[in-house]
């Protein structure tokens, strides 16, 4: 039995008349890293960003580990998180890796990491500084923990970002684009460590354009295309002859 | 007649000296400006958030204020409070039917007329600081599950802080020397005193030597304590 980590249905997002997302369905189960590919301007980044609220959803539902913040409408139909609480309490079951880093300058990089556990987990902080030096040997940063983000490559900043990501243990790990804004030589460092962390279980999405990371690495993939997933599979079919032509199309553009 | 008296007499504290009318001239000159600069912030910042603010009509006013504000004479606020404050209180006396409760005390409306001012300036300030927060520093406390509360104290008033300060160290030096504007109304904060002073004596020479010495020693003292609390930020933006 594996247990559903994520359960999204029915999402819709429009940006003025623009309907970005036109009813999205997808499922995900501890372990499951899913790679989420797609042209430019198919949805791929608001649909990641619904799924922890940064962007609210029209409509849909969706279901991190237990978690839900549920939505209302009002008279004019925008939507609205109707219990602050339950919104963050689905975010803390989450955790977002972004393409720029998004590290908070004005911490160190211990700080960026103890942030979250102290100030949104209520864990001690000497604890939490405990977990931290681990978390950056694991992401081969230790020694680096005095450090400022600007003193990092961008490689360095976004194995931080990823040490602070798993800071708090999150049930579900949303990564979009992490190593687009990366110098050629210092993507492999970040996709060496994600591999490591799909093969320890963690559950991931993943937006990227990295093909031979998706093929290799993940569990299933997702073609995203005008706001709806238009196949989806495990690599070993979806990199196949037997794929949709559309999908096809897509890789050999 | 004190034309003759020594510098050291007129200086000191003895019956004939001003030194006391002169420092706690000064006392009352830090006071407008501290209740100016303390005014100014909190209405600063309660400017800054109606400017932000989804009501249009708020966001309007707001930015009517600072228009106002910032566009007339400081003076001209002064003496509006001074001379119109008794009026308006007496009037709003009358609504429920009190006796005018006469003129409010000469520092407080000092301070209210310069912290108005400062408000202006201020909210200008920290509606910079508050843009100069990247968007995906907050959205990252956002998605790491922080709440309003958490983001503010966290993430957006650290970096508002290191942005203001430098700035917030100009208005205050304008703060203090604004508060000799409140001489008009009768304060006896240190441009007053010295107009008395050099006035009674008729050395005015030296009297606004003192109070020029007195301004710098104010001025310089609290340069150099914002420069040191900016210095305490500038390790995670890389001097600057
Ligand atoms: N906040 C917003 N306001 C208005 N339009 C937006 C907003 N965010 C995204 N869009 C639009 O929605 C569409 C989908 O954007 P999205 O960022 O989800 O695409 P994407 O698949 O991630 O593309 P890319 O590969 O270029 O990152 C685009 O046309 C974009 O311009
Ligand atoms: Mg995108």
């Amino acid at each position: 039995m594996t247990e559903t980590v994520l359960r999204v249905r029915g999402i819709t997002k429009s940006f003025g008349a623009r309907a970005v997302l036109r009813g999205i369905d997808l499922d995900a189960h501890r372990g499951d890293v899913i790679a989420i590919l797609g042209g430019s301007g198919s949805g791929k980044s608001t649909f990641l960003r619904c799924l922890n609220l940064l962007e609210l959803p029209d409509a849909g539902t969706i279901e991190i580990a237990g978690a839900a913040a549920p939505l209302v409408h009002d008279t004019q139909g925008r939507a609205r998180i109707a219990d602050p609480r339950a919104l963050n309490d689905l975010r803390a079951k989450t955790a977002m890796v972004f393409q720029n880093f998004n590290l908070w300058t004005h911490m160190t990089v211990l700080d960026n990491i103890v942030a979250a556990p102290v100030h949104v987990h209520g864990v001690p902080r000497a604890e939490a500084a405990d977990r931290a030096q681990a978390l950056l040997e694991k992401v081969g940063m230790a020694g680096f923990a005095a450090h400022w983000p600007r003193q990092l490559s961008g490689g360095q900043q976004q194995r931080v970002a990823i040490a602070r990501a798993l800071a708090t243990d999150p049930d579900l790990m949303l990564f979009d684009e992490p190593t687009s804004a990366l110098d050629p030589e210092r993507v492999r460092e970040v996709l060496d460590l994600m591999r490591a962390l799909a093969d320890e279980g963690r559950t991931m999405l993943i937006v990227t354009h990295e093909m031979a990371f998706a093929r290799d690495v993940s569990t299933r993939v997702v073609h995203v295309r005008d706001g709806v997933i238009e196949s989806m599979g495990p690599p070993a079919l979806m990199f196949g002859a037997d794929a949709s032509p559309v999908f096809r199309a897509f890789l050999s553009h | 007649m004190s034309d003759d008296l020594p510098i050291a007499t007129l200086l000191g504290f003895g019956p004939d000296g001003w030194g006391w009318a002169l420092v706690s001239g000064a006392g009352l000159t830090l006071a407008v400006a501290l209740g100016a600069m303390a005014i100014g912030t909190l209405l600063g910042a309660l400017l800054t958030a109606a400017q932000a603010s989804r009501a249009v009509w708020l966001a309007r006013a707001a930015a009517a204020y600072g228009v106002i504000l910032r566009g007339v004479p400081e003076l001209l606020v002064v003496l509006l409070l001074y001379f119109g404050a008794p009026g308006m209180l007496a009037a709003g006396a009358a609504l429920f039917g009190l006796p005018p409760p006469g003129s409010p005390p000469a520092l407080l409306t000092g301070c209210l007329a310069i912290g108005l001012v400062s408000a202006a300036y201020q909210a200008e300030v920290f509606r910079g600081g508050m843009l100069a927060v990247p968007r995906g520093q907050i959205e990252a406390a956002m998605a790491a599950g922080m709440g309003p509360f958490a983001r503010f104290r966290r993430v957006i008033a650290p970096q508002v802080l290191h942005h203001v300060l430098p700035p917030l160290g100009n208005i205050w030096q304008f703060n203090l020397k604004d508060s000799a504007l409140v001489s008009i109304a009768g304060l006896a904060e240190l441009m007053r005193v010295s107009l008395v002073a050099a006035g009674s004596t008729r050395r005015p020479f030296l009297f606004f030597a003192t109070a020029m010495v007195l301004y710098l020693v104010m001025t310089s003292a609290s340069t150099a304590l914002f420069r040191l609390a900016e210095r305490r930020g500038q390790r995670w933006a890389g001097g600057r």
